[in-house]
């Protein structure tokens, strides 16, 4: 007889979309975040290069 | 008196990523196919359906992402490249990731066909030991600042992991274990129904896309953490 173990099956799935899914957005964020700062960083170089001297 | 105008250049645009979609749409119709399309197999039941995605995300993190870690640390011991070191650095990380789907998945369908949610036979021991040093590899390269030094040291641990896989393969030869034994990739053509083969199949394809659209996508982040780290030396 076929046992019924479906939901050991669909937790697995389910376990396996989470830490992917997962994994995506930490990525995403992460990449956000770092060209943010480097936006910042990059834009605020930039002001400093047009501030007259002794301004 | 008025603030600097902010000029925020393309930089800070994160670029919609086609590859990524494309395998996450991918790896969800093959759930879909798995989950309801394909046979269930009489004796296990719908758990050996686990298979689908346990094997594939096992192969792709011991013989692609791990494989490539060494590789790629070897070169770089050798041509001394940042881009090489970020390549490795970025499939350990996301040879990581599948390895936990590895782990994870496993004690559910050996709950069901075991009894036990684990057992510590040559074959899980040996990828939990292999998870275990990849973990300690990103805790290594968080602790070294020094780039040079940084990357070198990961390249010898990453050589030194990956000489684990091919113990963790013969492990189900060598030892006596209750892992079973590979059904597809083995020297006899694979044991398994046609329908399941596609199923398997198209999941390894599914997963191999995937792979690859977050190892370009670990890679960019590689390329801008170490940008990001060469604009804040400069202000230094």
């Amino acid at each position: 007889m076929t046992p019924d173990n479906g939901g050991y099956a669909t937790a697995a799935y389910f376990i396996a979309s989470v830490v992917y899914l997962g994994y995506i957005v930490s990525l995403r964020v992460r990449e956000r975040n770092l060209r943010r700062r480097i936006a910042q960083l990059s834009s605020q170089a930039r002001a400093e290069s047009h501030t007259p001297a002794g301004a | 008196m008025t603030p600097p105008v902010v000029v925020f250049s393309d930089v800070e645009r994160t670029p919609r990523d086609p590859l990524l979609i494309v395998a996450i749409i991918a790896v969800a119709l093959v759930f879909i196919r798995a989950l309801a399309f394909t046979p269930i197999e009489a004796l296990q039941g719908p758990a050996q359906k686990i298979l689908y995605v346990h094997a594939s995300s096992a192969f792709i993190a011991l013989y692609i992402a791990f494989v490539l870690m060494a590789i790629t640390s070897i070169l770089y011991l050798w041509l001394k490249d940042e881009k090489l070191d970020r390549v490795a650095s970025s499939a350990a990380e996301v040879g990581l990731v599948f390895t936990t789907v590895v782990l994870l998945t496993g004690p559910l369908w050996g709950k069901t066909i075991w009894g036990a949610w684990w057992t510590w036979d040559a074959r899980l021991t040996s990828t939990l030991f292999l998870w275990f040093i990849i973990v300690g590899y990103g805790l290594l390269r968080g602790a070294v600042e020094d780039r040079g030094r940084r990357a070198r040291y990961s390249a010898v641990l990453g050589i030194l992991a990956a000489l684990l896989v091919p113990f963790i393969h013969l492990s189900v030869y060598m030892f006596r274990t209750l892992h079973p034994m590979p059904i597809l990739l083995k020297p006899s053509s694979p044991s398994m129904p046609p329908e399941m083969q596609i199923t398997f199949f198209s999941a390894f394809g599914a997963f191999l896309l995937l792979f690859a659209a977050l190892l370009r996508v670990r890679y960019r982040v590689a390329t801008l953490r170490d940008r990001l780290a060469d604009l804040e030396q400069e202000r230094a």
